[in-house]
Parts: structure tokens; sequence; C-alpha cells
């Protein structure tokens, strides 16, 4: 599976750092709210390298994942 | 692959305040002290020293910095964790010991711990989480805060003529000679984060290493405080922060102090240490003693406290109770001194010798201090080579000895009260003069000193036996 | 071991090490200093730790460290020092941690003087920082008593986890008489709440912040039953010639020895006076004294303060006896006539 970044919604607090620090602009804000009334970020595929920096800028500990491809298929 | 996830030194479920566990944190969004503890929590797992941490909460925003750490876990008094970690290290030689601290704990009510702890190159990492406000008490002037910048109590700006300047703790603490590394990082983007975590590891690895003090500011946003948007602080933190406090590694070195903690010992040799007492074979007397009140007075450097300690070690010596009580303090240090013995063989009541039965007067203003208190039937040694009246009270006993006389003649000025205790024995009879010699060599070190003063005693007895024994 | 001369403030060292004191933080204060200076000649000697802090409000947070790691640590100080010392004491006693503090007291308020006055009676042993808590309180009066209460604190500290007040004055600190030292060396066993930095006691957290009431209230009543216990389980002291008394001094410290004296000297005056001396101020032999009303006419109550002891007496005897207030203050230490002529003087009318 490519590279890419699992949002847990009920973490994220929409501060949006993780927004703009992607280089290659594959999180963006959503429209849905979560439980706390966040409009939290999702992930949109546009050629995550999975460089692991939206998951430095959040300062939340397990709003981010972040998943790279380890070329085995079928995951 | 998982790539980047939530370190394993946080806990699985953050449990506050006894409610239920909880994923988040309870910083406000955009918050850098999230930042900062994913990045302590990561180096913690890398170096895999999850089990020697002990973390030292602040007060401040990360008061609850224990709800996420599965360490140890301490929560400190404002300022002061520097003192709680250095209690930790000096107990636990294995530990990794952590003080995360904010810009008001650490640079304002904990500045002397800091200064002081760095100073004795303690062991502990120490992550300074400067945001330049207070964050927990909601947004006042923190000592951090830079010229200019508003807070709620510097509505109009800080001014630097009312308030002072900000204070820049690296360069501080770079002034100390024993931290080994120093430096200055930034939350500003995610490369200064990355450079922010390099610098957190390199504390840590100087910790596993024993390698000694090492410091970390972290510059970071209080978007909520600073009243601005979390992306917006990130921009304000390097355009207006960094100015002020330049992000660099100051230091990154060894130790320059060593210490080589002292040895422990067995509980046989403590005790054989604390046993001070010598053998020494003094013949005790059958009958009991009445109880004796002597007071010693006269010039300080007369010997007269040493001189009543020496009679209160040869009353143990013959078995009796004893106690002695200086007068002390200022006037210890070159006015008057004296010194109250009293030697029983039942229990002790008052230590105070208010009205002696012996009284060793070394000067004149002691003989005038305390001639009119002596009791009845009691007995007044005068020294005579400092003292030219006589006794007014004729319901006592008088002793005149030149005491200064005979101490100088056999060398040792400063014994003069060592001879009027050697004829206080002598008059009195409740300590032998036998007993004197033998306890002098076990109170004095100096070989040569043992010799004066027992020539003295000599000297004393002498003096005694040709002009006073009839008396 | 042999008797040996020690002087109070020393023999507390002496005490502690044999006790299992393995760290020393403090800072300089007359008349508690001779404590500082011992211990940095036997703390080291021993293998142990001194450290001379930069001051009192971080001495007695080295002591909130070491504690926490399950060490046996001590301070010694006196008035000034011990007031800087109240939020760390306050913040031990509701993270529960054990250890060990002598308080040579001196004369105050203030700077006041370097005399020796028991001032500090209710800064100590009411409290004296913020909070609902109490400190386990022992009055030595005695260069013995300064050892072997100091011997006996660290375990007291460690089964209650509370801190431990040496309640000293100038002149018991300042006191040299013969003393024996205990013969067997104590150490601090394993503590399942202390911090180690090792896996066992990861978990372990060490903290006086509880930000839910609900959580606080049930905290300070646990503190409360605790100190409860405590008053069942070790209130001390001991009595001199009551069986007989009509009347009864009631002192502690340096006061207790000058009641000694005066006591033999009224009976010998056929004024039949007992004394008691609590060796426990917390806990504060209540109980003893209440028994005590039901024989005796007066106490007269002897205190270098302004009758902050006496206030408890007359509590305890439930004001069912006279209570005279002897009190001297400013570093003032009555002669052993100046007690026997006001008992005189109040007691034959």
């Amino acid at each position: 599976m490519a590279n890419h970044v699992v949002i847990s919604d009920e973490r994220c607090k929409a501060c949006r750092l993780c927004i703009e620090t992607c280089p290659t602009h594959s999180l963006e804000q959503g429209s849905r709210l979560n439980k706390s009334g966040y409009q939290f970020t999702r992930f949109v595929q546009n050629g995550c390298t999975a460089c692991g920096l939206c998951f430095y800028m959040c300062p939340e500990p397990e709003a981010i994942t972040v998943i790279k491809d380890d070329g085995k298929s079928g995951e | 692959m998982v790539k980047h996830t939530k370190p394993k030194t946080f806990y699985e479920d953050f449990v506050r305040k006894g409610g239920p566990g909880e994923k988040n944190t309870h910083y406000c969004p955009g918050c850098g002290h999230g930042n900062v503890h994913k990045l302590i929590a990561e180096v913690i797992d890398e170096l895999g020293i999850q089990d020697r941490v002990i973390f030292c909460s602040p007060v401040g925003c990360s008061v609850f910095a224990y709800y996420y750490f599965d360490t140890g876990n301490i929560q400190c008094a404002h300022g002061r964790a520097p003192a709680v970690g250095t209690g930790l290290a000096r107990s636990l030689e294995n530990s990794i010991i952590i003080s995360y601290q904010g810009d008001g704990d650490l640079a304002g009510i904990g500045m002397g711990a800091i200064m002081h702890a760095a100073n004795r190159g303690e062991h502990i990492a120490v992550f300074f989480v400067n945001n330049a406000i207070y964050g927990m008490t909601g947004g006042q002037m923190a000592p951090t805060t830079i010229v200019g910048q508003k807070t709620l109590t510097t509505p109009l700006g800080r001014s630097a003529g009312r308030d002072g300047f900000p204070l820049t703790m690296c360069e501080i603490i770079n002034n100390l000679a024993a931290p080994v590394f120093i430096e200055r990082v930034s939350l500003g983007n995610a490369a200064r984060i990355l450079k922010a975590k390099k610098a957190i590891k390199q504390a840590l690895v100087n910790q596993v290493e024993k390698k000694g003090f090492s410091f970390v500011e972290i510059l970071s946003p209080c978007p909520i405080n600073w009243k601005m948007q979390p992306i917006e602080a990130r921009k304000w933190l390097i355009d207006k922060l960094e100015p002020v406090f330049p992000v660099k590694n100051f230091r990154n070195g060894d130790s320059q102090v060593k210490y080589d903690p002292p040895r422990p010992v067995s509980d046989e040799e403590m005790k054989k240490l604390f046993n001070l007492e010598k053998d020494i074979s003094i013949k005790q007397k059958e009958e009991h003693i009445s109880e004796q009140l002597v007071k010693l007075a006269g010039f300080g450097g007369q010997g007269v406290l040493s001189g009543g300690i020496l009679l209160a070690n040869c009353a143990i010596a013959e078995k009796h109770n004893t106690s002695w009580l200086p007068s002390y303090g200022p006037e210890m240090r070159g006015g008057t001194a004296n010194a109250g013995v009293i030697i029983s063989d039942g229990q002790i009541g008052s230590p105070l010798v208010d009205n002696p039965n012996f009284f060793i007067a070394m000067n004149g203003p002691s003989l005038d201090s305390f001639e009119d208190q002596v009791l009845p039937g009691g007995t007044i040694l005068v020294n005579s080579s400092l003292i030219e009246r006589k006794v007014n009270r004729s319901d006592i006993k008088t002793l005149y000895a030149p005491l200064t006389e005979i101490a100088q003649q056999a060398g040792a000025v400063a014994a003069a009260t060592v001879a009027g205790i050697t004829m206080y024995a002598l008059s009195t009879g409740i300590i032998a003069v036998d007993t004197i010699r033998q306890v002098i060599p076990l109170s004095i070190k100096r070989k040569a000193l043992i010799d004066e003063n027992l020539k003295v005693v000599d000297a004393a007895r002498e003096y005694y036996e040709k002009n006073l024994a009839k008396t | 071991m042999e008797r040996q001369l020690i002087k109070g403030n020393e023999a507390v060292v002496f005490g502690a090490l044999l006790g299992g004191a393995t760290h020393f933080f403090g800072y300089p204060i007359t008349p508690a200093s001779e404590v500082a200076h011992m211990a940095a000649k036997q703390f080291p000697a021993t293998g142990n730790c001194f450290l001379q802090a930069e001051d009192e409000v971080n001495a007695i947070n080295m002591l909130y460290g070491a504690a926490a790691a399950g060490s046996r640590v001590m301070t010694a100080s006196s008035g000034p020092g011990i007031s800087l010392m109240a939020e760390g004491i306050s913040y031990m006693a509701g993270a529960e941690l054990p250890a060990v503090i002598v308080h040579v007291q001196r004369a105050g308020p203030g700077l006041g003087n370097i005399w020796p006055e028991q001032s500090d009676y209710n800064a100590t042993v009411k409290g004296g920082g913020h909070g609902n808590y109490k400190n386990i309180v022992l009055a030595p009066f005695s260069a013995q008593e300064m050892c072997d209460f100091t011997y006996r604190s660290f375990e007291l500290a460690e089964k209650y986890r509370m801190l431990v007040f040496v309640l000293a004055d100038a002149y018991i600190g300042q006191i040299m008489e013969s003393v024996t030292l205990p013969g067997d060396v104590k150490h601090a066993p394993r503590y399942d709440w202390a911090l180690y930095g090792d896996r066992e006691s990861r978990g372990n957290l060490i903290s006086s912040i509880l930000m839910n009431t609900e959580l606080l209230s049930t905290h300070n009543w646990k503190l409360d039953d605790k100190y409860k216990k405590v008053a069942e389980e070790l209130t001390e002291w001991e009595e001199y010639e009551t069986e007989d008394a009509d009347y009864l001094f009631v002192a502690f410290g340096v006061c207790a020895r000058l009641c000694l004296s005066a006591l033999s000297a009224l009976r010998k005056q056929n004024i039949r006076i007992g004394l008691l001396r609590p060796k426990t101020l917390f806990p504060f032999p209540s109980k003893r004294l209440c028994e005590l009303r039901k024989k005796i006419k007066t106490a007269i109550v002897v205190e270098l303060n302004n009758g902050q002891m006496a206030d408890d007496v007359e509590l305890a005897l439930r004001c069912a006896v006279p209570v005279h207030r002897y009190n001297w203050m400013g570093g003032k230490v009555p002669s052993t006539q100046d007690i026997i002529d006001r008992a005189l003087k109040d007691l034959r009318g």
C-alpha cells in the first residue's frame, strides 16, 4: 500500500499545522466535526512520501500515524 | 510499515482527575508542549531508557506531564524542579532525571534553583519551554516576554524601562563552568522541530553517559495567550522571538568538573568511626559526689569553652554525669565567653549554671559579672595574672593563682584555663589530676600541644601544692 | 558503645547516620549550624551525601526529591530557615513523603536573635505551611535525646509517610553531655511507593496536586485518619513525681530541665509538684493530661514563648484546673530560682 497518513479523527484539534507543513499537499481540512467540535484534518493522496513532517508538527501524541510503503502488496 | 506513531513511552490512556482515560492531551490546539512531549517520548523510546526516567513536572501548563509519560513521575513546586532533581540524582545513580520547566517556573520563581543546579553540574536534563508568557494562569508577563509584547499584566506592551528586559537563559547559563550541553532550539516549523529533537536527544544521551548537566531551551508557541491562530503563532515565533533568543548551540562538550562520590562504609566501620572514646584507666571512686556547678568565664581566646569541655570530659571519664553549656554566638567572636559545667551522679536538671559553687574567673570583667552569683560556701578561683582586685565577699572561699603566668611559663599561654581546671581538681577532689593528664591527649590532636598542656597541668599542681594547699 | 561527650547539635548527626540517613541537604543558620558542620564531616566519611543548598527553599526541595527516591534524608535549620521551607514542607505533607527536619529554635519574629525560644511551637506542631496537615514533632530535652530521637525518626517518618520534626531549642542544641550512641545501624527498606528509576517503580507518581474536589477531599480525609492513628499509636511523654502530685509542671525541651531542678527544690519545701514532659508535641499527650486533671489542683506551663503550648494544655485539661503560664521571650531563659519563686507565690498564695 502506498505511503499515507492516518488521521485519528477524534484526536485532531484542527490546528492545521500539519496541513501547512505537508510538502505534497496531502492533507486538508475536512468538512466534518469530531465530538470535541473540531473540524478535523483529512488525508488526500497526493504523492505522500511518508516524510513524517506532519507527525512532528502535530502536537497531539496520537492524532497522526505515518505509514510508509514497504513494498509488500495486499495490505 | 508504520513509520511514525505515538511513542510507547506515552501511556496508552491519559487518565486525569480520576476520570476515564482520554487519548488527547489537555493542551490547547497548536500548543508547543505537545510537540516537546512527543520529541522527549520518542527519544526515550530510541534510547531504551523508559524504566530509568524520572520526569519532574513543574507548575504551569505542563504540571500534568505525568498524565502522559509512562515513566517515574514527580510533580514539583513552582520553580523547584532542579532542586527536586538534585535530590533524585544524588539518590539514584542510574536514573535519568528530566526537569521540564516553563519560563515563569525556571526564569522567574525558580531562578535560584536552576542557576545553582547548573552551577553544580547536577546530572539532570533540563527542558526549558520558553513561550514568553504565563500560560496556565492566563497570559501574564513572563521573565522572557519580549519588549513591546502585550500580556494581561503588560497591556500596553512590556516596557524595558519599567519591567526590564527578557532574560536569555542559555546565555546566562553559558557563563557557568559546569554544564556540558547548552542549546536553544525552536518549534517554529518542521525543520526546526527536527533540530530540536537532536538537541533533546543529546541532552538525554549525556545523562545515559553520565556526562552531566544539560540544558535545552525550546522556543515554543502559546497561540491562545498570544491571541493568534496556531499557524500565525509559529510564524510570530520565528519572526519575533528568534531574533531576541538566537537559536544555536552554546556548548557541547565534556564536564569540567568531576566528583567522586564517597566510598560506602560497612556498619561496623561506621560504629568504629563514631566511637571516639579511647581506652583510659580511671580508678572509680566508691562514694557519690555532691552536684558540682562550675562556671568558667573570661576573654574569648583564653580557652574558657575548651577548658569547660576538658572538665566535662574528665567527669565522664570518672563515670559521672555531666553537662556543658556555653555562652555562644556573637559573644564567642571576640567578646567575653563563659561556660557552665555541671557534674553529678544524679540526673542533671537545668543545664544553666546560674549560681555556681565553683567559679573560675579568668579576667576582671568576669569576676565583676559573676562574683555575686556564687553560692554561699562556694569557691572563686581568681586568675591573679589579670585580676588585680580581691574578691569582695566573705561568705565564700577564695583562691588566688596567676593562671596565665603559670601557663605562659609552661609554654602554652592559651592553656591558662587548664591550669584553672587542675586547681579545681586539687581543691575539690571531684576529679583526679591524673584523669586530666589522661584525657588531654584524647582531646588534642597536635603532639606538641599535648606536651605543653601537660606541662601546664604539672606547673599548676606544683603552684597549688606550694601556695594554696594549706588554705 | 561508650559514653562520649557530644554536643546536642552534633549528637543529631550520629543518631541520623546510625538511623540510616543517607542524605543531608541544608543551609547554615545559627544556632543550628553545628548540625551541618558535623554532617559535612560525617556523611561523606560514611559514604553518604552532604550538600549545602543555595537556600532553605531549595534545600527542602532536595529533601522532596531524595525522599521520593526512597532515601533517608534530613535537614537542620532554625526559625527563619524553617519559614522558608514552609512551602516544601506542605508539599511533602501533601505528597506523603517521609523525611526528618531538625529545628533548633531561636528567638523571633523576623531575624530576632540567636538565643533560645520555643516560639515555633505553633508553626511546627500545628503545621506551618498551607493546607490541612500535621507533622510528627519530637521534643528532645538532652543531647542524648537529640541523638536517640533523630535515630528513630526516620522509621517513624516512613511508617506514617510523614515529616518528623526534632524540635529543639538553642540550648539543647548547644549543650554538651555524655551520650551513648545506639548500637545498631539501621537501613531504609525498599518502598512500593517510591521512585527508584527502574521497571518496578515506573508507574509511581509523587504529587500533591489533586485537581478534582472529590479526590482532594478524599485525600485530606485520608491524611486526617492517618493523623488520628498517629495520635493513638505514638503519643509519648515522661512523668516525674506525679503519683502524689497536687500540682503539675508541663514543659518541654530546656524548660523541662529547668522544671526538674525547680521540682526538687519545691519538693524540699513540701510542695507536692510533679512534671509532665511531652516527648511528642504532635501527637500531644492530651488524654493523659485529661486524666491528671482529676488529681491536680493547678498546672504550671513553663515555656520560652507567649504561651503556645499552654493553649493545648488548657484544652486538654478542659479548663477544669487553673493553668498558670510562665513565659519568657526574646531569648531570655529564666533561672531555676525564677521558676521556684513564682511557683511559691502562685501555689502558696
